[in-house]
Protein backbone atom coordinates (compact mmCIF):
# COMPACT_ATOMS: atom_id res chain seq x y z
CA UNK A 1 0.00 0.00 0.00
CA UNK A 2 2.78 2.45 0.94
CA UNK A 3 4.45 1.84 -2.45
CA UNK A 4 1.19 2.61 -4.22
CA UNK A 5 0.92 5.91 -2.33
CA UNK A 6 4.46 6.84 -3.37
CA UNK A 7 3.65 6.00 -6.99
CA UNK A 8 0.60 8.31 -6.85
CA UNK A 9 2.73 11.09 -5.36
CA UNK A 10 5.12 10.79 -8.29
CA UNK A 11 2.20 10.80 -10.69
CA UNK A 12 1.32 14.29 -9.44
CA UNK A 13 4.86 15.42 -10.18
CA UNK A 14 4.79 13.87 -13.67
CA UNK A 15 1.48 15.54 -14.54
CA UNK A 16 2.89 18.97 -13.62
CA UNK A 17 4.97 18.79 -16.81
CA UNK A 18 2.53 17.19 -19.26
CA UNK A 19 3.64 19.22 -22.28
CA UNK A 20 7.32 18.52 -21.67
CA UNK A 21 6.52 14.87 -21.35
CA UNK A 22 4.53 14.99 -24.60
CA UNK A 23 7.52 16.48 -26.43
CA UNK A 24 9.66 13.60 -25.17
CA UNK A 25 7.06 11.27 -26.63
CA UNK A 26 7.01 13.13 -29.97
CA UNK A 27 10.73 12.53 -30.53
CA UNK A 28 10.59 8.74 -31.15
CA UNK A 29 7.18 9.11 -32.81
CA UNK A 30 8.57 11.44 -35.49
CA UNK A 31 11.51 9.14 -36.14
CA UNK A 32 9.34 6.05 -36.46
CA UNK A 33 6.75 7.70 -38.72
CA UNK A 34 9.53 8.76 -41.08
CA UNK A 35 10.90 5.23 -41.14
CA UNK A 36 7.47 3.97 -42.20
CA UNK A 37 7.39 6.51 -45.06
CA UNK A 38 10.95 5.51 -46.02
CA UNK A 39 9.96 1.85 -46.33
CA UNK A 40 6.91 2.80 -48.40
CA UNK A 41 9.17 4.28 -51.08
CA UNK A 42 11.74 1.47 -50.96
CA UNK A 43 12.30 -0.98 -53.77
CA UNK A 44 13.33 -4.14 -51.93
CA UNK A 45 15.79 -6.72 -53.27
CA UNK A 46 14.23 -10.19 -53.38
CA UNK A 47 11.10 -11.13 -51.43
CA UNK A 48 10.67 -11.44 -47.70
CA UNK A 49 7.25 -12.91 -47.01
CA UNK A 50 7.62 -12.48 -43.25
CA UNK A 51 7.95 -8.69 -43.55
CA UNK A 52 5.26 -7.05 -45.66
CA UNK A 53 4.54 -3.30 -45.65
CA UNK A 54 1.74 -3.83 -43.13
CA UNK A 55 3.98 -5.77 -40.73
CA UNK A 56 6.73 -3.14 -41.05
CA UNK A 57 4.18 -0.38 -40.34
CA UNK A 58 2.92 -2.34 -37.31
CA UNK A 59 6.51 -2.85 -36.15
CA UNK A 60 7.28 0.88 -36.02
CA UNK A 61 3.90 1.79 -34.51
CA UNK A 62 4.31 -0.76 -31.74
CA UNK A 63 7.94 0.33 -31.30
CA UNK A 64 6.74 3.86 -30.52
CA UNK A 65 4.44 2.62 -27.75
CA UNK A 66 6.74 -0.10 -26.41
CA UNK A 67 9.73 2.25 -26.54
CA UNK A 68 7.92 4.94 -24.55
CA UNK A 69 6.68 2.39 -22.02
CA UNK A 70 9.78 0.27 -21.57
CA UNK A 71 12.79 2.50 -22.24
CA UNK A 72 13.93 3.92 -18.96
CA UNK A 73 15.87 7.22 -18.83
CA UNK A 74 16.87 7.13 -15.19
CA UNK A 75 20.65 7.31 -15.76
CA UNK A 76 20.91 11.11 -15.93
CA UNK A 77 18.88 11.47 -12.74
CA UNK A 78 21.11 9.00 -10.92
CA UNK A 79 24.29 10.52 -12.31
CA UNK A 80 23.67 14.26 -12.28
CA UNK A 81 21.24 14.92 -9.44
CA UNK A 82 21.81 12.02 -7.06
CA UNK A 83 25.54 11.33 -7.25
CA UNK A 84 27.08 14.56 -8.60
CA UNK A 85 24.83 17.02 -6.74
CA UNK A 86 24.52 14.84 -3.66
CA UNK A 87 20.76 14.17 -3.65
CA UNK A 88 21.57 10.54 -2.94
CA UNK A 89 21.75 11.41 0.77
CA UNK A 90 17.94 11.76 0.82
CA UNK A 91 17.55 8.19 -0.34
CA UNK A 92 20.04 6.71 2.09
CA UNK A 93 17.85 7.60 5.06
CA UNK A 94 14.72 6.01 3.60
CA UNK A 95 13.48 2.59 4.72
CA UNK A 96 13.81 0.97 1.29
CA UNK A 97 16.54 0.39 -1.23
CA UNK A 98 17.76 3.05 -3.67
CA UNK A 99 17.02 0.71 -6.60
CA UNK A 100 13.40 0.31 -5.51
CA UNK A 101 12.98 4.05 -4.87
CA UNK A 102 14.18 4.92 -8.37
CA UNK A 103 12.04 2.15 -9.85
CA UNK A 104 8.96 3.67 -8.22
CA UNK A 105 9.94 7.16 -9.44
CA UNK A 106 10.34 5.95 -13.02
CA UNK A 107 7.09 4.00 -13.23
CA UNK A 108 4.67 6.97 -13.57
CA UNK A 109 6.78 8.45 -16.40
CA UNK A 110 6.61 5.22 -18.34
CA UNK A 111 2.86 4.90 -17.77
CA UNK A 112 2.20 8.46 -18.94
CA UNK A 113 4.41 8.08 -22.03
CA UNK A 114 2.83 4.72 -22.80
CA UNK A 115 -0.66 6.20 -22.49
CA UNK A 116 0.29 8.94 -25.01
CA UNK A 117 1.35 6.13 -27.32
CA UNK A 118 -1.88 4.21 -26.94
CA UNK A 119 -4.04 7.34 -27.46
CA UNK A 120 -2.11 8.24 -30.61
CA UNK A 121 -2.25 4.66 -31.83
CA UNK A 122 -6.06 4.67 -31.52
CA UNK A 123 -6.30 8.08 -33.26
CA UNK A 124 -4.16 6.85 -36.15
CA UNK A 125 -6.28 3.75 -36.59
CA UNK A 126 -9.51 5.80 -36.53
CA UNK A 127 -8.35 8.51 -38.95
CA UNK A 128 -5.78 6.87 -41.23
CA UNK A 129 -6.87 3.20 -41.13
CA UNK A 130 -3.38 1.68 -41.29
CA UNK A 131 -3.32 -2.12 -41.43
CA UNK A 132 -1.81 -3.09 -38.08
CA UNK A 133 -0.95 -6.73 -37.41
CA UNK A 134 -1.38 -7.66 -33.74
CA UNK A 135 -1.20 -10.88 -31.76
CA UNK A 136 -4.79 -12.13 -31.41
CA UNK A 137 -3.94 -15.32 -29.53
CA UNK A 138 -5.44 -14.66 -26.08
CA UNK A 139 -3.68 -17.62 -24.49
CA UNK A 140 -0.37 -15.81 -25.11
CA UNK A 141 -1.54 -12.63 -23.35
CA UNK A 142 -0.09 -13.48 -19.87
CA UNK A 143 3.24 -14.32 -21.52
CA UNK A 144 3.21 -11.02 -23.42
CA UNK A 145 2.73 -9.15 -20.15
CA UNK A 146 5.69 -11.03 -18.66
CA UNK A 147 7.87 -10.18 -21.69
CA UNK A 148 6.94 -6.50 -21.36
CA UNK A 149 7.60 -6.48 -17.60
CA UNK A 150 11.01 -8.10 -18.08
CA UNK A 151 11.76 -5.70 -20.96
CA UNK A 152 11.22 -2.74 -18.66
CA UNK A 153 13.11 -4.36 -15.78
CA UNK A 154 16.18 -5.05 -17.98
CA UNK A 155 16.12 -1.56 -19.51
CA UNK A 156 15.78 0.03 -16.07
CA UNK A 157 18.57 -2.04 -14.52
CA UNK A 158 20.93 -1.35 -17.42
CA UNK A 159 20.33 2.39 -17.02
CA UNK A 160 20.80 2.18 -13.26
CA UNK A 161 24.17 0.50 -13.78
CA UNK A 162 25.09 3.20 -16.29
CA UNK A 163 24.09 5.96 -13.85
CA UNK A 164 25.95 4.32 -10.95
CA UNK A 165 29.23 4.41 -12.90
CA UNK A 166 29.28 8.13 -11.93
CA UNK A 167 30.68 7.00 -8.56
CA UNK A 168 33.97 6.51 -10.45
CA UNK A 169 33.70 8.55 -13.67
CA UNK A 170 32.59 12.14 -13.14
CA UNK A 171 32.51 12.84 -16.88
CA UNK A 172 30.48 10.01 -18.38
CA UNK A 173 28.32 11.84 -20.93
CA UNK A 174 30.25 10.08 -23.71
CA UNK A 175 29.48 6.70 -22.15
CA UNK A 176 25.75 7.53 -22.00
CA UNK A 177 25.74 8.59 -25.64
CA UNK A 178 27.57 5.43 -26.70
CA UNK A 179 25.01 3.36 -24.80
CA UNK A 180 22.16 5.19 -26.58
CA UNK A 181 23.73 4.48 -29.98
CA UNK A 182 24.32 0.80 -29.18
CA UNK A 183 20.80 0.46 -27.84
CA UNK A 184 19.20 1.96 -30.97
CA UNK A 185 21.24 -0.24 -33.32
CA UNK A 186 21.03 -3.51 -31.36
CA UNK A 187 17.46 -3.32 -30.04
CA UNK A 188 15.92 -3.14 -33.51
CA UNK A 189 15.47 0.64 -33.35
CA UNK A 190 16.46 1.13 -37.00
CA UNK A 191 15.08 -1.95 -38.74
CA UNK A 192 13.47 -5.17 -37.54
CA UNK A 193 16.48 -7.38 -36.71
CA UNK A 194 15.23 -9.97 -39.20
CA UNK A 195 16.06 -7.48 -41.95
CA UNK A 196 19.44 -6.46 -40.51
CA UNK A 197 22.80 -7.79 -41.76
CA UNK A 198 23.39 -11.30 -40.27
CA UNK A 199 26.42 -10.29 -38.22
CA UNK A 200 24.53 -7.48 -36.48
CA UNK A 201 21.52 -9.74 -35.98
CA UNK A 202 23.62 -12.41 -34.26
CA UNK A 203 25.31 -9.86 -31.99
CA UNK A 204 21.88 -8.40 -31.13
CA UNK A 205 20.41 -11.77 -30.19
CA UNK A 206 23.34 -12.38 -27.87
CA UNK A 207 23.15 -9.05 -26.00
CA UNK A 208 20.33 -7.80 -23.71
CA UNK A 209 19.26 -4.81 -25.85
CA UNK A 210 17.05 -6.80 -28.24
CA UNK A 211 15.13 -8.23 -25.24
CA UNK A 212 14.04 -4.71 -24.26
CA UNK A 213 12.79 -3.73 -27.73
CA UNK A 214 12.78 -6.11 -30.66
CA UNK A 215 11.47 -9.28 -28.98
CA UNK A 216 8.65 -7.58 -27.03
CA UNK A 217 7.56 -5.88 -30.29
CA UNK A 218 7.49 -9.00 -32.44
CA UNK A 219 5.76 -10.89 -29.61
CA UNK A 220 2.98 -8.26 -29.68
CA UNK A 221 2.88 -8.61 -33.47
CA UNK A 222 2.27 -12.33 -33.08
CA UNK A 223 5.48 -13.36 -34.83
CA UNK A 224 6.52 -15.73 -32.04
CA UNK A 225 4.85 -19.03 -31.13
CA UNK A 226 4.43 -20.05 -27.47
CA UNK A 227 7.68 -22.06 -27.36
CA UNK A 228 9.66 -19.11 -28.76
CA UNK A 229 7.98 -16.75 -26.28
CA UNK A 230 8.98 -19.01 -23.39
CA UNK A 231 12.53 -19.09 -24.73
CA UNK A 232 12.60 -15.26 -24.83
CA UNK A 233 11.24 -15.08 -21.27
CA UNK A 234 13.91 -17.48 -20.01
CA UNK A 235 16.70 -15.43 -21.67
CA UNK A 236 15.16 -12.22 -20.30
CA UNK A 237 15.06 -13.66 -16.77
CA UNK A 238 18.70 -14.70 -17.11
CA UNK A 239 19.74 -11.19 -18.19
CA UNK A 240 17.62 -9.54 -15.50
CA UNK A 241 19.09 -11.69 -12.73
CA UNK A 242 22.65 -11.10 -13.98
CA UNK A 243 22.19 -7.33 -14.31
CA UNK A 244 20.51 -7.11 -10.91
CA UNK A 245 23.47 -8.82 -9.27
CA UNK A 246 25.86 -6.53 -11.17
CA UNK A 247 23.97 -3.39 -10.14
CA UNK A 248 24.02 -4.58 -6.52
CA UNK A 249 27.78 -5.15 -6.68
CA UNK A 250 28.37 -1.72 -8.25
CA UNK A 251 26.14 -0.06 -5.65
CA UNK A 252 27.88 -1.78 -2.72
CA UNK A 253 31.30 -0.71 -3.96
CA UNK A 254 30.28 2.75 -5.16
CA UNK A 255 28.48 3.81 -2.00
CA UNK A 256 31.71 3.30 -0.04
CA UNK A 257 33.44 6.08 -1.98
CA UNK A 258 30.42 8.43 -2.08
CA UNK A 259 30.76 11.65 -0.06
CA UNK A 260 28.25 14.48 0.35
CA UNK A 261 28.56 17.71 2.30
CA UNK A 262 25.71 19.84 3.56
CA UNK A 263 24.08 21.39 6.58
CA UNK B 1 31.28 44.66 -37.87
CA UNK B 2 34.94 44.85 -36.83
CA UNK B 3 33.91 44.93 -33.19
CA UNK B 4 31.84 41.77 -33.63
CA UNK B 5 34.73 39.99 -35.33
CA UNK B 6 36.94 40.92 -32.38
CA UNK B 7 34.38 39.59 -29.93
CA UNK B 8 34.13 36.36 -31.92
CA UNK B 9 37.90 36.03 -31.90
CA UNK B 10 37.82 36.35 -28.09
CA UNK B 11 35.09 33.72 -27.89
CA UNK B 12 37.17 31.31 -29.98
CA UNK B 13 40.07 31.74 -27.53
CA UNK B 14 37.79 31.46 -24.49
CA UNK B 15 36.26 28.22 -25.75
CA UNK B 16 39.71 26.83 -26.46
CA UNK B 17 40.78 27.68 -22.90
CA UNK B 18 37.79 25.66 -21.64
CA UNK B 19 38.83 22.49 -23.46
CA UNK B 20 42.37 22.86 -22.14
CA UNK B 21 41.02 23.26 -18.60
CA UNK B 22 38.51 20.38 -18.81
CA UNK B 23 40.40 17.81 -20.88
CA UNK B 24 38.35 14.81 -19.75
CA UNK B 25 35.14 16.57 -20.78
CA UNK B 26 36.67 17.24 -24.19
CA UNK B 27 37.65 13.58 -24.63
CA UNK B 28 34.07 12.64 -23.68
CA UNK B 29 32.72 15.02 -26.32
CA UNK B 30 35.02 13.53 -28.96
CA UNK B 31 33.79 10.01 -28.11
CA UNK B 32 30.15 11.03 -28.36
CA UNK B 33 30.50 13.16 -31.50
CA UNK B 34 32.40 10.42 -33.37
CA UNK B 35 29.93 7.86 -32.04
CA UNK B 36 26.97 9.78 -33.51
CA UNK B 37 28.84 10.26 -36.79
CA UNK B 38 29.45 6.51 -37.09
CA UNK B 39 25.84 5.88 -36.06
CA UNK B 40 24.53 7.87 -39.05
CA UNK B 41 26.53 5.68 -41.40
CA UNK B 42 25.45 2.43 -39.70
CA UNK B 43 21.87 3.75 -39.69
CA UNK B 44 21.69 4.22 -43.48
CA UNK B 45 23.68 1.01 -44.09
CA UNK B 46 21.15 -1.03 -42.08
CA UNK B 47 18.15 0.77 -43.50
CA UNK B 48 19.20 0.20 -47.08
CA UNK B 49 20.67 -3.28 -46.54
CA UNK B 50 17.81 -4.92 -48.45
CA UNK B 51 16.83 -2.04 -50.71
CA UNK B 52 17.91 -1.15 -54.23
CA UNK B 53 16.50 2.37 -54.29
CA UNK B 54 14.27 4.70 -52.29
CA UNK B 55 12.20 7.46 -53.92
CA UNK B 56 14.52 7.44 -56.95
CA UNK B 57 17.74 7.58 -54.91
CA UNK B 58 20.09 4.62 -55.28
CA UNK B 59 21.64 2.97 -52.21
CA UNK B 60 25.04 4.58 -52.93
CA UNK B 61 23.46 8.05 -53.26
CA UNK B 62 21.58 7.59 -49.99
CA UNK B 63 24.80 6.66 -48.21
CA UNK B 64 26.48 9.77 -49.67
CA UNK B 65 23.50 11.85 -48.46
CA UNK B 66 23.95 10.41 -44.96
CA UNK B 67 27.68 11.20 -44.98
CA UNK B 68 27.01 14.78 -46.19
CA UNK B 69 24.54 14.99 -43.30
CA UNK B 70 27.32 13.92 -40.91
CA UNK B 71 29.63 16.68 -42.20
CA UNK B 72 27.10 19.53 -42.43
CA UNK B 73 25.43 18.78 -39.10
CA UNK B 74 28.87 18.54 -37.47
CA UNK B 75 29.65 22.07 -38.71
CA UNK B 76 26.28 23.21 -37.32
CA UNK B 77 27.02 21.56 -33.95
CA UNK B 78 30.50 23.07 -33.94
CA UNK B 79 29.17 26.61 -34.35
CA UNK B 80 25.61 26.79 -33.08
CA UNK B 81 23.63 23.92 -31.55
CA UNK B 82 25.03 24.05 -28.00
CA UNK B 83 24.12 27.75 -27.90
CA UNK B 84 20.46 26.86 -28.28
CA UNK B 85 20.73 24.42 -25.36
CA UNK B 86 22.21 27.31 -23.39
CA UNK B 87 19.41 29.64 -24.48
CA UNK B 88 16.80 27.16 -23.20
CA UNK B 89 18.61 26.99 -19.87
CA UNK B 90 19.09 30.73 -19.39
CA UNK B 91 15.49 31.55 -20.25
CA UNK B 92 14.24 28.85 -17.87
CA UNK B 93 16.42 30.22 -15.06
CA UNK B 94 15.60 33.86 -15.78
CA UNK B 95 19.19 34.73 -16.67
CA UNK B 96 18.45 36.31 -20.01
CA UNK B 97 18.36 39.81 -18.45
CA UNK B 98 22.11 39.81 -17.92
CA UNK B 99 22.59 39.07 -21.59
CA UNK B 100 20.09 41.66 -22.80
CA UNK B 101 21.82 44.37 -20.77
CA UNK B 102 25.15 43.91 -22.55
CA UNK B 103 26.02 46.51 -25.23
CA UNK B 104 26.13 43.82 -27.93
CA UNK B 105 23.39 42.46 -30.20
CA UNK B 106 21.49 39.85 -28.16
CA UNK B 107 20.92 37.48 -31.08
CA UNK B 108 24.65 37.47 -31.79
CA UNK B 109 25.59 36.76 -28.18
CA UNK B 110 23.02 33.99 -27.87
CA UNK B 111 24.04 32.29 -31.10
CA UNK B 112 27.83 32.15 -30.94
CA UNK B 113 28.87 31.98 -27.28
CA UNK B 114 29.78 28.27 -27.28
CA UNK B 115 31.96 26.53 -29.86
CA UNK B 116 32.13 22.73 -29.72
CA UNK B 117 35.63 21.94 -30.96
CA UNK B 118 35.09 18.20 -30.64
CA UNK B 119 33.02 18.35 -33.82
CA UNK B 120 36.19 18.95 -35.84
CA UNK B 121 36.81 15.23 -35.41
CA UNK B 122 33.38 14.35 -36.83
CA UNK B 123 33.90 16.72 -39.75
CA UNK B 124 37.30 15.15 -40.51
CA UNK B 125 35.82 11.65 -40.24
CA UNK B 126 32.92 12.59 -42.53
CA UNK B 127 35.13 14.19 -45.17
CA UNK B 128 37.47 11.18 -45.12
CA UNK B 129 34.59 8.77 -45.54
CA UNK B 130 33.04 10.89 -48.28
CA UNK B 131 36.31 10.87 -50.25
CA UNK B 132 36.60 7.10 -49.74
CA UNK B 133 33.03 6.53 -51.00
CA UNK B 134 33.40 8.77 -54.05
CA UNK B 135 36.66 7.02 -54.95
CA UNK B 136 35.35 3.49 -54.36
CA UNK B 137 32.01 3.97 -56.08
CA UNK B 138 33.75 5.61 -59.06
CA UNK B 139 31.49 8.68 -58.93
CA UNK B 140 32.70 11.43 -61.24
CA UNK B 141 32.70 14.81 -59.55
CA UNK B 142 33.83 18.02 -61.25
CA UNK B 143 35.43 21.04 -59.58
CA UNK B 144 32.21 22.95 -60.27
CA UNK B 145 30.25 20.31 -58.31
CA UNK B 146 32.56 20.76 -55.33
CA UNK B 147 32.35 24.58 -55.46
CA UNK B 148 28.53 24.37 -55.70
CA UNK B 149 28.50 21.93 -52.77
CA UNK B 150 30.61 24.24 -50.58
CA UNK B 151 28.62 27.39 -51.41
CA UNK B 152 25.28 25.66 -50.82
CA UNK B 153 26.54 24.27 -47.50
CA UNK B 154 26.87 27.88 -46.30
CA UNK B 155 23.26 28.61 -47.28
CA UNK B 156 22.15 25.31 -45.74
CA UNK B 157 23.84 26.19 -42.45
CA UNK B 158 22.31 29.69 -42.33
CA UNK B 159 18.91 28.18 -43.05
CA UNK B 160 19.34 25.57 -40.33
CA UNK B 161 20.45 28.26 -37.91
CA UNK B 162 17.41 30.41 -38.75
CA UNK B 163 15.03 27.50 -38.24
CA UNK B 164 16.54 26.61 -34.88
CA UNK B 165 16.44 30.25 -33.81
CA UNK B 166 12.78 30.66 -34.78
CA UNK B 167 11.75 27.52 -32.88
CA UNK B 168 13.90 28.39 -29.87
CA UNK B 169 12.33 31.86 -29.69
CA UNK B 170 9.10 30.16 -28.59
CA UNK B 171 10.92 29.45 -25.31
CA UNK B 172 10.25 33.08 -24.36
CA UNK B 173 6.57 32.12 -24.03
CA UNK B 174 7.11 28.52 -22.86
CA UNK B 175 10.29 28.66 -20.73
CA UNK B 176 9.74 25.22 -19.19
CA UNK B 177 9.93 23.48 -22.56
CA UNK B 178 13.69 23.13 -22.35
CA UNK B 179 13.44 19.82 -24.24
CA UNK B 180 12.31 21.76 -27.32
CA UNK B 181 15.97 21.76 -28.32
CA UNK B 182 16.05 17.95 -28.12
CA UNK B 183 13.03 17.99 -30.40
CA UNK B 184 14.97 20.19 -32.85
CA UNK B 185 17.77 17.63 -32.91
CA UNK B 186 15.11 15.11 -33.99
CA UNK B 187 13.62 17.33 -36.70
CA UNK B 188 17.16 17.87 -37.97
CA UNK B 189 17.21 14.15 -38.63
CA UNK B 190 14.69 14.72 -41.42
CA UNK B 191 17.42 16.17 -43.56
CA UNK B 192 18.89 12.66 -43.85
CA UNK B 193 15.98 11.73 -46.11
CA UNK B 194 15.43 12.65 -49.79
CA UNK B 195 13.12 15.65 -50.36
CA UNK B 196 11.03 13.41 -52.65
CA UNK B 197 10.14 11.31 -49.61
CA UNK B 198 9.18 14.26 -47.40
CA UNK B 199 6.93 15.56 -50.21
CA UNK B 200 4.72 12.45 -49.84
CA UNK B 201 3.73 13.55 -46.31
CA UNK B 202 0.46 15.45 -45.67
CA UNK B 203 0.61 18.96 -47.24
CA UNK B 204 0.11 20.80 -43.92
CA UNK B 205 3.41 19.40 -42.61
CA UNK B 206 5.45 20.48 -45.63
CA UNK B 207 6.00 24.19 -44.78
CA UNK B 208 7.76 23.09 -41.58
CA UNK B 209 9.56 20.01 -42.89
CA UNK B 210 10.75 21.02 -46.37
CA UNK B 211 13.12 23.80 -45.15
CA UNK B 212 14.84 21.30 -42.85
CA UNK B 213 15.24 18.76 -45.65
CA UNK B 214 16.70 21.09 -48.27
CA UNK B 215 19.52 22.17 -45.95
CA UNK B 216 21.36 18.91 -46.66
CA UNK B 217 19.70 17.49 -49.78
CA UNK B 218 20.41 20.55 -51.99
CA UNK B 219 24.19 20.67 -51.37
CA UNK B 220 24.35 16.86 -51.76
CA UNK B 221 22.51 17.07 -55.08
CA UNK B 222 25.06 19.71 -56.19
CA UNK B 223 27.90 17.35 -55.29
CA UNK B 224 26.31 14.47 -57.20
CA UNK B 225 25.62 16.71 -60.20
CA UNK B 226 21.85 16.17 -60.15
CA UNK B 227 20.79 19.63 -58.99
CA UNK B 228 18.25 21.83 -60.79
CA UNK B 229 18.24 25.64 -60.90
CA UNK B 230 14.96 25.58 -58.97
CA UNK B 231 16.62 23.76 -56.05
CA UNK B 232 19.32 26.44 -55.77
CA UNK B 233 16.91 29.38 -56.08
CA UNK B 234 14.55 27.73 -53.57
CA UNK B 235 17.31 27.23 -50.99
CA UNK B 236 18.66 30.79 -51.36
CA UNK B 237 15.21 32.42 -51.19
CA UNK B 238 14.06 30.41 -48.18
CA UNK B 239 17.37 31.08 -46.41
CA UNK B 240 17.15 34.87 -46.80
CA UNK B 241 13.46 34.94 -45.86
CA UNK B 242 13.80 32.81 -42.76
CA UNK B 243 16.98 34.52 -41.58
CA UNK B 244 15.20 37.89 -41.76
CA UNK B 245 12.13 36.43 -40.08
CA UNK B 246 14.21 34.89 -37.26
CA UNK B 247 15.54 38.37 -36.42
CA UNK B 248 12.15 40.09 -36.54
CA UNK B 249 10.53 37.29 -34.53
CA UNK B 250 13.22 37.43 -31.82
CA UNK B 251 12.77 41.19 -31.39
CA UNK B 252 9.01 40.74 -31.24
CA UNK B 253 9.31 37.92 -28.68
CA UNK B 254 11.56 39.97 -26.40
CA UNK B 255 8.65 42.30 -25.77
CA UNK B 256 6.98 39.41 -23.93
CA UNK B 257 10.00 38.34 -21.92
CA UNK B 258 9.32 38.54 -18.21
CA UNK B 259 12.41 37.98 -16.17
CA UNK B 260 12.22 35.67 -13.18
CA UNK B 261 14.85 37.57 -11.26
CA UNK B 262 13.46 41.10 -11.33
Amino acid sequence: MKYLKIIFLHFEHVFENRLRSFIWFLIPLMNNLLLIVFWKGSVIEGKNFQWTMSSITSYYFIMTIVGSMLSSHIEEDVSEYDIQEGDLVRYLTRPFSYYLAKFIEELPYRLLQGSYGIILFVLFIVFFHPVIALNTNLTQLPFLLIILAFGFAISFTLKMILGLTTFWFKENGGLFELYTILNIVLSGGIVPLDLAPPILRNISYFLPFSYTGYFPIIAIQGKLDTIEILKVISIQSFWFAGLLILSRLIWNRGIKIFTAVGQ
Amino acid sequence: MKRYLKIYQRLIKMNFAIIVAYRMGFINSIISTIGWGVFQIIWIYMLTYKTKSVFGWSRAELIILAVCYVVIIAIFHLLFSRNFERLARIIDRGQLDALLLKPVDSQFLISVWIIRYANFFRIAMGIGFLAFLINNLHITISALNVVGFLVLIIFGLVLLYSLWFIFSTFLIWFPQLTNLVDFLYTINGMSRYPTEMIKTLPFYLLPVLIPFTITIVTPTKALLGRILAGDVVGLILITFTLFYFSRVFWKFALRYYTSASS
